[in-house]
């Protein structure tokens, strides 16, 4: 016999392929176009499908405060339990305050797929009902998502007993025979899905395996409306005065900080409220309610700043939900680094004189 | 001025017997500071028993309006808070539905200003100041004219301590009223509640690579060895003024 004539049927084991609309890698037989390149999956950027690129016939809306231009957990698992119940054939809008500045992408990025960002006018109750008002009479969603707390919460309930709509607040979970909410001693409650929800924390998992599509919505600009109620200002306590719990900005000392009068001084330069681990409250450092942790406080801070802090699962408990976590330590394996955003590997005492006297002198210069 | 206090029992935590709310208390308390003139309301299917602990804590009389259980209890306040200049409730009760909606219902309907989550009330001019909480401990002054309905945050001053004397002289007056059913509700026991979830289309080595990457999805933080002190505390300033985590 004569191989030589004979093709054999051979697979190529670097088969072109190209990515499918779904983020799949797809092959192609008998087609040499697409990539070969297979390092190229494995560590480009995620690239994430879009959820749904309409046409939409129905609508869901999303309203949120921003902070400081970004939004916080419990408004994204809103929008994303909007981005979840829309369907192929619902749209998600969102109506975002103090997101002015934020990219296409970035609205994309949280799954909306039209949003109307409007700067925050402050307290308002009155123009952001008007508001309200007219975007539900242009686009008619059939359900409206606030997170329920602080800004969200009180304006949803504005809306509701404005607009007459049907509402079920601290929504726990969003089940097909009904939503369910906490009842003050009594477990959970079954309701009727109300056009108005007002979302607990938890409801729905943030992080989603597809973009929505970004657009900006325009609405007609709203003459000035009047308010009942007049805003004379609001003004940050100062942290050192605050209960740990309400704290936006904490300095935490662990068992590394043996120079307390020197954190304490920082705490008060920075202005931030002051935490302490299970070991230096049970040295007794620190009074008992300063413990932040599984058996001590939890805390909600955008920032929270741990001085020679292991960073043990108990002490990690406690600080769940704060969204920057700053770590110094000498040890650059101790689990503190893997939770924070920046850590620096450093001696405590020194870092913290150096820091205080960073603080002082910027914030003189400032003043001047 | 006419002060009228809401309030109603809550649940306690441990016992799960009536007991008096936080918030309302709080309410009471402060109402009874602003004024001498102070009517407490309750609206409901609770007996005297459970409003008891509100007597034993300040109340001197509680007008109660007796309802069927499960009747929207907002057209019976409505209708005896008319002529009143201040109303003052808890944000949220401990009880019932908790809701914390009362208050803006109450302010809808009557047509009135609503300051929501007062820690304390003071009069300037002829205007109203009330210290609102917002979350991580900033306090914002509002400024309302008469009449208005505020409630009242549970971190505001509470009522004295309770007292057996107070709750022998003390009294309830029933009156009955109607209000329109509301909803039925299925009530089940608290479990874990199940969050919704997006099914994911990803590839198996993307969401392995996904858990790599760490919770929630963000990368791992940035670790900084290099430098003497005074550079690194550079760093961490720098890190704070870019995220806007302060204000200098
Ligand atoms: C049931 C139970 C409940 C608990 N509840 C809590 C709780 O609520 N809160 C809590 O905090 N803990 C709690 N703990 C204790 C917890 O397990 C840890 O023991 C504790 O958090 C460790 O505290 P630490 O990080 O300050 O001390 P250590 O573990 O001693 O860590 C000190 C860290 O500081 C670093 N360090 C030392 N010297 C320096 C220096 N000069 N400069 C810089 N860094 C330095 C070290 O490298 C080390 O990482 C609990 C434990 C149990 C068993």
């Amino acid at each position: 016999m004569d191989f030589s004539t004979q093709a054999i049927p051979r697979i190529d084991p670097r088969r072109p392929w190209v990515l499918g609309p779904s983020g799949l890698k797809r092959i192609v037989l008998g087609d040499d176009s697409g990539s070969r390149d297979a390092a190229l999956l494995a560590h480009g950027p995620a690239h994430k499908p879009l959820r749904s690129s309409g046409p939409f016939s129905q609508r869901l809306l999303v309203v949120a405060h921003a902070e400081r231009g970004q939004l916080d957990d419990a408004a994204r698992e809103a929008i994303a339990a909007a981005a979840i119940l829309a369907g192929k054939d619902g749209e998600v809008l969102a109506l975002l305050y103090g997101m002015q500045d934020a990219a296409p992408e970035a609205l994309a990025e949280l799954a909306v797929d039209r949003a109307l960002t409007v700067a925050d006018p402050g307290y308002a109750p009155e123009q952001k009902l008007a508001l309200l008002q007219q975007l539900l009479q242009q686009e008619s969603p059939h359900t409206v998502l606030f997170a329920d707390r602080g800004e969200d919460a009180d304006l949803g309930r504005r809306l509701a007993c404005r607009t007459r709509l049907s509402v079920v607040t601290d929504v726990v979970e969003i089940a097909a025979d009904g939503v369910r909410r906490r009842q003050p001693g009594a477990g959970f409650s079954l309701r009727e899905r109300a056009q108005l929800l007002l979302l607990a924390r938890g409801v729905a998992e943030a992080k989603l395996p597809f973009v929505g599509k970004g657009e900006r919505l325009q609405t007609t600009a709203l003459s000035a409306i009047s308010e009942q109620v007049q805003d004379l200002g609001s003004a940050a306590s100062p942290a050192s005065e605050l209960a740990l719990e309400e704290a936006d900005l904490i300095v935490s000392a662990g068992n590394g900080v043996s120079n307390v009068p020197g954190f304490l001084a920082l705490a008060e330069a920075l202005g931030a409220a002051v935490g302490a681990s299970r070991v230096a409250v049970d040295d007794g450092r620190f009074s008992r309610d300063k413990q932040v942790g599984a058996t001590g406080k939890t805390v909600q801070a955008s920032a929270y700043i741990a001085l020679g802090i292991s960073g043990a699962v108990q002490h990690l408990q406690g600080i769940k939900s704060c969204r920057h976590v700053i770590a110094v330590n000498l040890d650059a394996a101790a689990p503190m680094i893997k939770r924070a955003d920046l850590s620096i590997i450093d001696d405590c005492q020194s870092f913290i004189s150096a820091f205080e006297a960073l603080v002082r002198r910027e914030r003189k210069e400032k003043q001047q | 001025m006419k002060i009228a206090v809401l309030v109603a029992p809550a649940v306690h935590p441990v016992s799960g017997r009536p007991c008096a709310g936080e918030a309302d208390l709080a309410a009471l308390a402060l109402a009874q500071r602003l004024s001498s003139q102070v009517d407490v309301w309750y609206a409901g299917a609770a007996d005297d028993a459970a409003l008891a602990d509100y007597l034993a804590r300040g109340a001197d009389n509680i007008h109660s309006l007796s309802l069927s259980p499960g009747s929207d209890v907002l057209a019976a306040l409505c209708s005896v808070l008319q002529g009143v200049d201040m109303v003052l409730c808890g944000a949220r009760a401990g009880g019932g539905d908790g809701s914390g909606l009362l208050p803006y219902q109450l302010a809808e309907q009557l047509g009135r200003a609503l300051l929501p989550d007062v820690l304390d009330l003071s009069k300037s001019d002829q205007q109203w100041q009330a210290l609102q909480a917002l979350p991580k401990g900033v306090r914002r002054t509002l400024a309302a004219k008469l009449p208005l309905v505020a409630s009242v945050h549970a971190r505001a001053a509470s009522a004295v301590g309770w007292s057996y004397a107070r709750l022998q002289q003390g009294k309830i007056q029933r009156k009955a009223a109607t209000g329109a059913a509301l909803p039925q509700v299925v009530l089940e026991p608290a479990r874990r509640a199940r969050a919704l979830v997006a099914a994911s289309k990803v590839s198996g080595h993307a969401r392995m690579q996904g858990a790599i990457a760490g919770g929630e999805g963000k990368s791992a933080g940035i670790v900084v060895k290099q430098g003497d002190s005074v550079e690194k505390a550079q760093v961490v300033l720098d890190y704070l003024r870019q995220h806007q985590l302060v204000d200098f």
